[in-house]
């Protein structure tokens, strides 16, 4: 044992090894960054370079991608409202408001503390309960997934604020986009008005669009208005009192990104938008949320990195990759004569906990590295908006296109910018239509399955326990704030009435 | 825009919108088939629909109860509106809101329509420099710095990134 962990240090604090760590993490923070390269993207570029050498710096290597490219999304959405990467599209709706208040520094501060907290949370349960977690995540079936949907999309009654209605219509456009394409059950065409439509609306250009070209165009006003004006900025970060006092929030929400990452085919983008509901749900300040809550901002980023480890856990105990970027780690290990599952514990102990704990160093580095790139990217909002919105539109039709090297995403990218910008002046909220266009599609493929394993029988959604559960949590959200108005509209009855007696 | 007007065109924009769903889009541009699976590929569609039409017209209601309450505010303390009207001066039109976000639009149609005829490297140029001239912005660097972002971004993306450029 004292042999095995010896080794294991002494391979993971090689030259080589923390040199790879860290070229993983460098690259992943940039590419993350750039809006339309996603981390998937990032860990698929750099896998050729892996082949020559060996195991546990190619792995480290493409581990310090994934991490990076995970927190790199969240510094444009923060500095630009354009999120890197859909998982950060949650980041985006405090992260901006801060940013525009001067606050761009304890923004990405936040944005980076947390992002490292959610990923040495689940490092370490990768590392403690990996079997036990991959066990309970195997049991969920269609039925199950499309409750977490479900639950999921209550998201949109909390995030609309005074406008229920319009955030409900925002959320069905939402749905309705991603009914787009080859029907996921039969297999039969929905809207293909285009050729590239067959396999659906990819979310990156959508998200451009709606979110980046919108805020573009309605940034373009204030060119003038904002003429010699010097854009209030700040580097300064959160004290460490400061981000601790959010530790129940933080541990919530790593817990939900551990959860959602170990149930294979959901991934970061769900868990950062359950987290920040939740987080929204049990904060004392919910009026701050969507107008700068630091809070939110933590529980978004804490859940997305906490995928990180927790997309592992069924890759390493059983063999089954939950994601793109894990089906291309297992390419990785299979590439190094290593094939992950069940008895790869027992095979090649040494190999999976030094992977295992070389999440733990990827996370810490990802701290250093992140306080150098937060450094340099806060300056982004020193720039003037007449010299920002010419290279913000360069980087919104360049990342749109890149994200599947297609024109037709550029088009897509405009439309919903158009859509986008119609909406913000109708007062609709866009975050809505988002989450329902992720969330979307494994709701409505998922019920259509759970409905054909019942023949038919729609209450097989209740009498499965942990789907039950979800649809119970999912009425409560959207009921409570209603209950909490009868509650205190009765206690308020039963105060006068006590008075008057 | 008052919110009552935006209430009352989202809600018949959305009402519309689910009509023609229902009747038009629908029927013709989604395939189905035999209920093999006890749901169909147009049921969620359809339950789209539905909902698009009852929540605009639960907004349209709205929007209505609103107007009516406020007139009756209104009536009770007098109407303070007034007009005003402005000829149109091309000086003013160019430092108005209309005129930045009509620039920007028009930039963005550019670039779409540029990058598949002339490539990345000549539309990002054209574009940003055509943008800060329509902002009339008079500090050089601010071309040179837009081109050599545009040069920037081409040498990450193509050069290290290996995206096929067009």
């Amino acid at each position: 044992m004292l042999e095995m962990l010896g080794s294991i240090i002494s391979s993971l604090f090689s030259l080589d090894c923390l040199l790879f760590i860290n070229l993983g993490l460098f690259a992943g923070i940039i590419i993350g960054a750039l809006p339309g390269l996603t981390a998937t993207l990032g860990v698929a570029l750099l896998m050729p370079m892996t082949f020559g050498m060996d195991m546990i710096s190619g792995i480290v290597l493409l581990l310090g991608v994934y991490c990076g490219g995970i927190y790199g999304g969240s510094i444009t959405a923060i500095l630009i409202k354009t999120p890197g990467t859909p998982a950060s599209a949650a980041t985006a709706m405090d992260g901006y408001p801060l940013a525009q208040q001067g606050k761009a520094g304890v923004a990405l501060d936040v944005a980076l503390k947390a992002s490292v907290f959610g990923g040495l949370f689940s490092a370490l349960v990768l590392l403690v309960a990996a079997p036990q977690v991959a066990n309970f995540a195997l049991t969920f079936s269609a039925v199950e997934y499309f409750s977490l949907a479900l639950f999921g999309l209550t998201i949109i009654s909390s995030i609309s604020g005074n406008n229920q209605i319009k955030g409900l219509i925002a959320g069905m456009l939402g749905l309705l986009v991603s009914c787009i394409g080859t029907d996921p059950i039969n297999g039969t065409s929905r809207f293909i008005f285009q050729v590239q439509l067959l396999s659906g609306v990819d979310v990156i250009p959508a998200m451009i669009g709606l979110f980046a070209i919108t805020e573009i165009i309605s940034k373009s006003t204030s060119v003038y208005r904002s003429e010699g004006e010097v854009q209030k900025f700040s580097n300064k970060g959160i004290s460490t009192k400061e981000f601790w006092s959010m530790w129940p929030n933080l541990l919530r929400s790593s817990a939900i990104g551990t959860f959602i990452g170990a149930v294979p085919g959901t991934g970061a983008t769900t868990s950062s938008f359950l987290a920040y509901n939740e987080a929204k749900r049990a904060s004392k300040h919910k009026e701050m949320f969507g107008k700068g809550s630091l809070e939110g901002i933590a529980a978004s980023e804490s859940a997305n990195n906490g995928v990180t480890g927790a997309t592992l856990i069924p890759l390493l105990t059983l063999g089954i990759p939950g994601d793109t970027v894990t089906a291309i780690l297992l390419g990785a290990f299979m590439m190094q004569g290593i094939t992950p599952g069940p008895l790869l514990i027992s095979t090649h102990p040494e190999t999976i906990y030094t992977i295992m704990l070389s999440l733990i160093l990827v996370n810490l580095f990802m701290l250093l590295q992140g306080k150098f790139f937060v450094r340099i990217f806060a300056n982004v909002t020193k720039i003037p908006v007449v010299l920002l919105i010419p290279l913000l539109v360069n980087l919104c039709m360049l990342g749109s296109y890149a994200c599947n090297n297609s024109l037709f995403d550029v088009k897509l990218a405009i439309i919903f910018g158009i859509l986008g910008f119609v909406m913000i002046l109708l007062d609709i909220p866009l975050t809505p239509m988002v989450i329902a266009m992720v969330l979307g599609d494994i709701a409505e493929s998922n019920m259509r399955r759970g409905v054909a394993m019942s023949s038919g029988d729609y209450s097989i959604f209740f009498t499965r326990p942990v789907s039950l559960f979800f649809i119970l949590i999912a009425a409560l959200s959207l009921l409570y704030p209603t209950i909490k108005y009868f509650v205190r509209r009765y206690r308020a009855g039963k105060n006068s009435s006590g008075l008057e007696g | 825009m008052s919110k009552i007007t935006k209430d009352k065109i989202t809600g018949i924009a959305s009402i519309l919108f689910g009509l023609s769903l229902l009747i038009y889009f629908i029927p013709y541009w989604v395939v189905t088939t035999d209920q093999l699976n006890h749901t169909n590929p147009d049921t969620f569609p359809k339950f789209i629909a539905v909902a698009l039409i009852v929540l605009g017209a639960v907004l349209l209601i709205q929007a209505f109860m609103t107007q009516h309450r406020e007139r009756k505010d209104n009536s009770a303390q007098g109407d303070v509106s007034a007009k005003s009207s402005s000829s149109f001066s091309w000086k003013t039109f160019v430092r108005s809101d209309t005129y930045c976000i009509l620039a920007t639009a028009l930039t963005i149609l550019l670039f779409d329509i540029l990058l598949g005829r002339v490539g990345y490297l000549w539309t990002g140029c054209i574009c940003s420099v055509f943008l800060l001239a329509a902002f009339r912005s008079k500090k050089w660097y601010h071309y040179v710095i837009v081109i050599a972002f545009t040069f920037l971004l081409y040498y990450i993306f193509a050069e290290i990134l290996l995206v096929k450029m067009p």
